[in-house]
């Protein structure tokens, strides 16, 4: 099967001559459909550069990504675009909500966007996490918790193959922060969607299928 | 425009604002239309009625009515025939009532009755000999009425009010016609004249031939006369032009702060959303579509707030005192609400390109 997402030998250097800093040295990694990643490190350790490449938001000095099998570095940035809209979810850690359009306007927009019908799978989407009731309510009218769940709705709502997660848990409780994250892992083994979680809190490592390191722009399995 | 809307939907206050500051420089671009359209009316209406194409006054008169002087008999060296040349004597003089002391500025115009430039009555009827006189009807507003007696500048014998005529101006005031022998004694006094042709004109007007095809003979004991255009002569009616360049001045300039107070606002309110912007691209929504946004934001702003601006205007035109001269050239006011409207999308324009430098990479966390 192809891995929905593959990174093979990626560095990414910042600067140049005495000032240069590699933020990902040799970094490899692969993510398949069905996936729960869950990447942990301290801050400074290369984890939003990681997601950054990975999104295709930057592009690294060596090495190559491909996303279902399509290669990136060759893509301007009108594609990248595309590739992001159609085949990758972002849940940002404030939440990543329009915040002058009510609930089911957010699911609203993707569909005059995408020109297709998601209204079903919106539908869905919002039974499984229990916000149906929030539709007809703007973003600040809604709780973290509530928030987060709807991002995660909307980051799903187009029926992407990649989430890319970064620190979704970070505005949360942790009684809030622990139900996210079982959220995302339900989703990922139920939609079988590949999903990354970057996060610095260990215990929400608990849920994923693999746990990966970050330190100093180095990308390793955790083993406990 | 989907996002335009819900926006403007959400942001009401801050809209309504910026719409409210459209609304009133919209209108003030209305009313100065409005004025500067009632100015050149009031100055010109009266030439404008005749329908004439050319106009011809004496050479020395540098293109103005009032200063230009010639004979009856000149009539005769114009190459038209008489039911399209008509002799006018403008008099600019006042209008008194029998028995009042106050006066009203007019227009006198003397022509002969049977010749073109003669209004049609609207009530009563045209003047039949020297001291009968027809008046526009803003002046019969002014407390003026059928067979009243009138004294016209500074003659003795009073003038009778026998018609009315539909409501004009020239040079700012209401309109008197009469006739020639009028016309002589009002502006000569007494003088006598050896005959007709001797008698004096202001002006020739020409009916449906244009200046340059116009052919005057001139003998060097002859008054030189000059050959104008009607639109040239309107353009040197004294202070005419003056007016008119000053308020489009006025006008122009509010052009340009329709397209800064946009520019500004738009640009303040993209700034403020450049975070969004950030992860709406990185969940990878097109520059093109957010760019749209704005502008679409901007084209509402100026339809919307110009619409309201228009009705405004419109009826502040039935609200105005009649000594003020305001007109309501919808054409115009169209042209103006296209422009206003244009300058408030260039406006939005400026802000595109701080949206297209706006870095998806910054949506993600910050390290």
């Amino acid at each position: 099967m192809t891995p929905v997402l593959k990174m093979t030998h990626i560095n990414k250097r910042f600067g140049a001559g005495h000032t240069e800093v590699d933020a990902l040295t040799d970094v490899n990694f692969s993510v398949e459909a069905g996936q729960f990643v869950s990447i942990i490190g301290p801050s400074g350790s290369g984890k939003s550069t990681f997601l950054t490449i990975a999104g295709g938001l930057q592009s690294p000095s060596d090495g190559s990504i491909h996303i279902n099998g399509t290669e990136l570095s060759h893509m301007n940035a009108k594609q990248l675009s595309e590739v992001r809209f159609n085949q990758l979810g972002f849940i940002l850690q404030a939440s990543n909500l329009i915040p002058f359009l009510k609930v089911a306007e957010q699911f609203d927009l993707v569909e005059k966007l995408t020109h297709q019908s998601i209204q079903a799978r919106v539908e869905s989407l919002l039974k499984s996490l229990d916000i149906e009731d929030l539709k007809q309510k703007y973003p600040k009218e809604l709780s973290g918790g509530e928030r987060q769940r709807v991002a995660i709705a909307r980051a799903l709502s187009n029926d992407p193959s990649l989430i890319l997660a970064d620190e979704p848990t970070a505005s949360l409780d942790s009684e809030h922060a622990y139900e996210v994250v079982k959220i995302l892992a339900r989703e990922a083994h139920e939609q079988n969607k590949a999903i990354i979680m970057v996060t610095h809190d260990e215990r929400m490592t608990q849920w994923s299928d693999e746990v990966y390191r970050i330190e100093d722009g180095k990308l390793k399995i955790k083993e406990d | 425009m989907y996002l335009a809307w819900k926006e403007m939907r959400y942001a009401k206050l801050r809209y309504a604002l910026i719409i409210g500051v459209m609304v009133l420089v919209a209108y003030v671009v209305f009313m100065l239309t409005g004025l500067a359209d009632g100015l050149a009316d009031g100055n010109k209406q009266a030439v404008v009625d005749w329908k004439a194409s050319s106009v011809i006054l004496s050479n020395d008169s540098n293109k103005i009515a009032s200063a230009s002087s010639m004979k009856q008999s000149d009539l005769k060296r114009v190459s038209v025939s008489d039911k399209n040349k008509a002799g006018v004597g403008y008099f600019p003089t006042a209008v008194q009532h029998q028995k009042k002391s106050e006066k009203q500025n007019v227009s006198v115009l003397g022509a002969k009755k049977s010749s073109f430039v003669v209004p049609n009555v609207t009530k009563g009827r045209l003047y039949q000999n020297k001291h009968e006189i027809i008046i526009s009807q803003n002046l019969a507003n002014l407390g003026y009425h059928l067979n009243q007696k009138v004294k016209l500048g500074s003659d003795s014998k009073l003038y009778k009010i026998v018609g009315f005529s539909k409501a004009t101006k020239f040079s700012e005031v209401p309109v008197i016609y009469l006739n020639l022998n009028a016309f002589a004694t009002l502006k000569y006094g007494d003088q006598v004249f050896k005959n007709n042709g001797e008698k004096p004109l202001s002006l020739i007007a020409i009916k449906k031939q244009s200046a340059n095809k116009l052919t005057v003979s001139q003998s060097s004991d002859d008054t030189k006369l000059d050959k104008l255009s009607v639109n040239t002569f309107i353009q040197n009616i004294p202070g005419y032009s003056a007016q008119n360049v000053t308020l489009g001045a006025m006008i122009g300039f509010l052009f340009v702060v329709v397209a800064a107070i946009i520019g500004i606002f738009m640009y303040v309110m993209t700034l403020q959303k450049t975070s969004l912007f950030g992860v709406m691209k990185a969940q990878g929504i097109k520059t093109s579509y957010l760019a749209k946004s704005i502008v679409g934001q901007a084209l509402i702003v100026g339809v919307v707030g110009v619409a309201i601006a228009f009705v405004l205007g419109y009826l502040t035109g039935f609200g105005l005192p009649e000594t003020m001269p305001y007109s309501t050239d919808l054409g115009q006011w169209l042209l103006d609400g296209i422009v206003l409207i244009l300058v408030a999308i260039i406006g939005g324009l400026f802000s595109i390109r701080t949206v297209t430098k706006v870095d998806p990479i910054n949506a993600i966390g910050g390290e």
